[in-house]
């Protein structure tokens, strides 16, 4: 477990090496811009070291993964879709649907009462943030 | 002295100006629901509420979220006595005597001396800060680039010491808070870095979406994977004030407590963990009865819920005199007054005056609230608990997503979020804590400039940072407790603090 995210890590510092290949690094009396992500890069790689290296102890074979991951998976799935959406539908509608997915696919209510509970929370927060506090939701191609 | 009496003056004019008492009240209250809640903290609540005080004048806006996090540090231990989940990692500790009075029918004197040794704990920090703050404000002029890197980097250093799980663990996430933190238009040259072009990077990543991803869509995140069972503690709490005798026993540890978690609470990376563990111990060592702690002591309860509290004022010091974080919403604070125009610096006493002693003024202000507020109302609280998490968790969600999107209007950082929901999710799954990267991304860029302006004036020599005293200390202190754990018995009390604190 520890040396495939020590790997990850050691990976993370290679792409920062990598990506910022085209920023000086300068001199130390004269630091430039890519000084400080080189010498972050080098701290991260030496790190990863310390977790991959270490060897002989016996892992307790726990999966990294317990409980439903499909839930997880879904809820996250909705909000990457709930991004995309959000300028095109408008907020309005988006979170309704977000709610009430997140209602009957991941908390198993009845529809009837998904529904219910998506439309009263959508309907406080409007009034909460669109008319009290006007904080200028994105309205979508409808104009709402 | 009249000085001060004056400066005092000038704070409770602010401080009870109505919309300032109202946003007090809204922070207070705010925050002890949060820190009731568990899965929603203050970091979180403070990362939601940001858009929100846009509008308001700079002192309104931080008198609110201060009022937050010391709100928190009351709503936690609620749920620690009650239920025996810490709402807040501070009160891990008052879960060990405090459960065990409520399961031996004393809940209501567990509550009523944690809110009342808080509000103690509070006023006296708060007085503190009022008398230390502007002195250390004096003593930083004296802080040049080499004392501001050295100080940041024991600061990082303090909060991995003290962060869950293993320290190299807690580094790393650190130097990916620092990298994160270095995206965006370079400080000194101006030149773009990792922006790869777009308009939403170019500003840097920003403080909002990364720690409502870290902690607020994590948390759900993490909790959708396991079914949520929570015992609630089915008992009448009758009796909310404590006896003469509990008194007797606890007047000692909440002075003490309070001493305690002011001074921890200064210390960059420390605070409120530190400060109860602590007093935790210190009661348990001097007592005269060491055997009852763990068996419902009240001075178990009394002594960190005051440290914990005092921390907070403690806390303050560092940002308020030098403008450097000491935790994560201390950070956020700081962003809160940028986004105000507000610079944290060692001036900010001189030239924001009504900021300093308005926002101390209102602390007192807001203690006394939170024990009107807290100890008729902690039935409700209770109930609170109740709510399912099937109907929490989307409104969590809801709340980040509308927040971020807020902020700037920028639907891409709601991407930005979603993406650090993920991390998040796949850092705790790994055991790294979130915690220090947010923190590290806040003071990198502060960080990098020191270091690089530190060098041009050395000429490339590190050793600047040992030729000047106050960064000599500093750097020592923090190789100090880098090496620490090597040293078979401090290593070991590490453990134990860390693995007592991890059992949230």
């Amino acid at each position: 477990m520890d040396r495939i995210s020590g790997g990850v890590v050691f990976c993370l510092g290679v792409c920062i090496l990598w990506q910022g290949r085209h920023l000086s690094v300068g001199s130390l009396h004269g630091p430039g811009p890519g000084f400080f992500p080189v010498l972050l890069a080098a701290v991260l790689m030496i790190l990863s070291l310390f977790l991959i290296l270490p060897k002989g102890k016996k892992e307790e074979n726990s999966s990294f993964f317990s409980g439903s991951v499909k839930r997880v998976l879904m809820m996250f799935v909705a909000l990457l879709f709930y991004f995309a959406l959000l300028e095109f539908l408008g907020f309005l509608i988006v979170s309704i649907l977000f709610m009430a997915f997140s209602f009957i696919a991941i908390a198993y209510y009845r529809w009837y009462s998904a529904l219910l509970w998506a439309f009263v929370s959508i309907g406080l927060t409007y009034l909460l943030f669109e008319v009290l506090l006007k904080s200028n939701l994105p309205k979508g191609v409808f104009g709402f | 002295m009249a000085e001060l009496f004056q400066n005092l003056y000038l704070g409770f004019s602010v401080a009870f100006l109505p919309i300032n008492l109202f946003f007090c009240f809204v922070g207070v209250f705010l925050g002890t629901l949060v820190g009731v809640l568990p899965g929603l903290g203050p970091a979180a609540t403070i990362a939601l509420l940001l858009p929100i005080t846009f509008s308001m004048p700079p002192e309104t806006a931080i008198i609110m979220i201060a009022g937050i996090y010391y709100g928190a540090q009351y709503g936690g231990s609620t749920t620690s006595i009650l239920v025996n989940i810490p709402g807040e990692a501070s009160s891990v500790v008052t879960c060990i005597d405090g459960y065990q009075m409520a399961r031996r029918g004393r809940a209501g004197p567990a509550l009523g001396i944690s809110a009342l040794g808080s509000f103690i704990g509070g006023t006296l920090s708060v007085i503190g800060l009022m008398l230390l703050g502007p002195l250390l404000a004096r003593f930083a002029l004296k802080f040049g680039p080499p004392e501001y890197f050295s100080l940041m980097l024991l600061g990082i250093v303090i909060l991995t010491f003290l962060s869950k799980g293993s320290m190299v663990k807690s580094f790393i996430s650190a130097a990916t808070g620092l990298f994160v933190g270095t995206i965006g238009v370079d400080t000194i040259y101006g030149v773009q870095r990792f922006t790869y072009g777009t308009l939403t990077l170019m500003d840097g990543i920003g403080l909002v979406p990364v720690a409502m991803g870290l902690f607020g869509v994590a948390e759900v995140l993490t909790n959708l994977e396991q079914e949520e069972v929570r015992d609630i503690f089915k008992t009448r709490i009758r009796g909310l004030l404590p006896t003469r005798e509990d008194w007797k026993e606890s007047i000692g540890p909440i002075i003490r407590g309070a001493f305690i978690g002011f001074f921890l609470g200064i210390l960059p990376g420390g605070g409120a963990i530190m400060a109860s563990f602590t007093s935790y111990a210190t009661e348990k060592r001097i007592s005269r009865r060491p055997e009852s702690f763990g068996k419902g002591a009240i001075a178990g309860v009394a002594g960190p819920e005051t440290a914990n509290n005092a921390a907070t004022g403690g806390a303050m010091i560092p940002l308020l005199s030098l403008g450097i974080p000491s935790n994560i919403i201390m950070a956020l604070l700081i962003g809160a007054m940028m986004i105000h125009g507000i610079k944290p610096s060692c001036f900010l006493v001189k030239e924001h005056p009504q900021v300093f002693w308005g926002v101390i003024a209102s602390m007192y202000a807001g203690n006394l609230m939170l024990v009107i507020l807290n100890l008729p109302m902690i039935p409700l609280w209770v109930r609170l608990l109740k709510v399912p998490y099937g109907i929490l968790f989307p409104l969590i969600l809801l709340f980040c997503l509308i927040g971020v999107y807020t902020v700037n209007g920028n639907a891409y950082e709601v991407l930005i979020m979603v993406i650090f929901g993920a991390v998040g999710y796949l850092m705790r799954k790994a055991k790294f804590d979130p915690a220090p990267l947010v923190f590290a991304m806040v003071i990198g860029p502060i960080m990098e400039t020191a270091l690089r302006q530190t060098l041009l004036h050395s000429r490339g020599k590190f050793g600047i940072f040992f030729t000047r005293p106050i960064s000599a200390v500093l750097i020592c202190v923090s190789l100090l407790l880098l090496l620490s754990p090597l040293i078979p018995r401090v290593g070991k009390k590490r453990e134990t603090i860390v693995k007592e604190a991890s059992e949230d």
